[in-house]
């Protein structure tokens, strides 16, 4: 309702201005590129959720999304996956924090996500994973996933593929780094509170232009 | 809702010519939200010890071997063939969180090269471990005591499931996971490890685990190494 009035409004004293101006008209473009609607599948479970598993103190842990630099995450840690399905060749943002605490009652340590894309509806496993790309904050060209020298770390900017099988779909695997509480890159100190550290995040998925 | 907030643009264009009017107008989100859960479950640091490289334990030390002869470090002792007088298993001491099983992921066979003639020749160490719990000498005893890897989670106050063989296994994975449990009880959170294992023949990028050396091989020191990861296993 707000929007329809303030188009109301505008409209309104547009022609009050086209009155005082005589018989002078105007014709103003309206645009719209009409994209067909976004739409996210969240995997399925495990895979609803990042998950590192036992953790050990004293580092910084990082689970890799990519799946190939992992570091002291258990053995069953796994990565959060949503497939994006959107319109063919568009840039589409990808909004979430930077980083984030993930608390155990007061006890907190901090997580940083990070997010690798790839072409198509890909399954969790080491080949998709290593074959995504570490998302960027810059576009990079046609049938290209994301910018180059991506670090995971918001905000994302990927494009849609261009043609072919599944290019409609892009799959985002999600991972991250958990640092101390004290600052982003710190490890995580010895004494710190063990337990189960958990939080949420929201990621927003939209068309760039 | 991409049409709502295209349409805005428009009518806000007109307001801009028009010259008189400012109006921000913050369009819905356009795209989608997906709420996602991160989650860790924070145990206490690995520590991991080795004696230092020349010392007893410090390296998988099988000595002067002879060849065409079935050579076999046994982790346990018990089994033991056609070793130098000076071999000794790997000792490697962790430090965990009690009660928590750790994963120890290791090589079924590891390639150890010889270039005495000017020409790299290789042999074939499969590795095999025993775990015991708590931190405890390079033993005799304390070997005979351990008990080799399993592969599965061998539940509480046992150091490692039962009917485990302690050497990788040859399917497909180059990597191999075996299980040993931290106790939660006997030297809380403490294990040990000895690593020992079986020489065989090898090529370059052929590891082979089931012929002896042969006769024909270069006779000197042959050497390598392999990495042991170690990580919780939940």
């Amino acid at each position: 309702m707000k929007l329809i009035w303030l188009l109301t409004m505008a409209w309104l004293f547009n022609l009050t201005q086209l009155s005082a101006q005589g018989d002078a008209t105007n014709s103003f473009p309206a645009l719209a590129k009409v994209l067909r609607p976004i739409v996210l599948t969240v995997g399925g479970s495990p895979y609803n959720s990042v998950w590192f598993g036992n953790v050990p103190a004293g580092n910084v842990v990082y689970l890799d999304p990519r799946g190939t630099s992992s570091e002291h995450v258990s053995h069953t840690a796994n990565v959060a996956k949503i497939t994006v399905t959107a319109t063919n060749n568009e840039p589409i943002r990808l909004e979430y924090p930077d980083s984030l605490t993930l608390m155990n009652g007061t006890h907190r340590i901090i997580y940083q996500p990070r997010i690798s894309a790839i072409y198509g509806d890909a399954a969790v496993n080491p080949g998709n994973q290593s074959n995504s790309v570490a998302v960027a904050s810059t576009l990079a060209g046609t049938n290209t996933v994301t910018g180059p020298n991506g670090t995971g770390r918001a905000p994302g900017m990927i494009t849609t593929g261009f043609s072919g099988l599944d290019l409609d779909k892009t799959t985002l695997f999600i991972g991250g780094m958990l640092y101390g509480p004290a600052s982003l890159g710190s490890p995580i100190p010895i004494n710190q509170e063990k337990g189960f550290y958990t939080n949420t995040f929201v990621i927003n998925i939209l068309y760039q232009n | 809702m991409k049409k709502v907030l295209l349409s805005l643009t428009a009518a806000a264009a007109i307001v801009f010519a028009a010259g008189t009017v400012n109006a921000q107008v913050n369009g819905p989100i356009t795209g989608k939200t997906q709420v996602v859960q991160a989650n860790a479950n924070l145990q206490a640091e690995i520590l991991v010890t080795i004696p230092s490289p020349g010392a007893d334990g410090g390296a998988v030390r099988f000595g002067t071997v002879p060849r065409n002869s079935s050579i076999n470090m046994d982790p346990r002792a018990v089994a033991s063939t056609n070793l130098g007088f000076s071999s000794a298993p790997a000792m490697v001491s962790i430090t965990s969180q009690p009660d928590e099983p750790l994963r120890i992921e290791y090589p079924s066979a590891v390639l150890l090269s010889n270039n005495t003639s000017g020409t790299l020749n290789y042999i074939t160490y499969r590795p095999q471990i025993s775990a015991i719990n708590d931190h405890v000498a390079l033993t005799a005893t304390n070997r005979e005591a351990s008990k080799y890897l399993g592969t599965t989670n061998p539940g509480r106050d046992q150091v490692t499931a039962d009917g485990g063989t302690g050497e990788g296994s040859t399917a497909t994975s180059a990597v191999n996971g075996y299980v040993v449990m931290s106790p939660f009880t006997t030297g809380a959170g403490k294990v040990t490890l000895f690593v020992g294992g079986k020489l065989y023949d090898g090529a370059a990028n052929t590891p082979n685990i089931s012929t002896n050396i042969p006769n024909t091989k270069q006779v000197g020191f042959y050497d390598g190494e392999f990495t042991l990861n170690i990580l919780y296993l939940n």
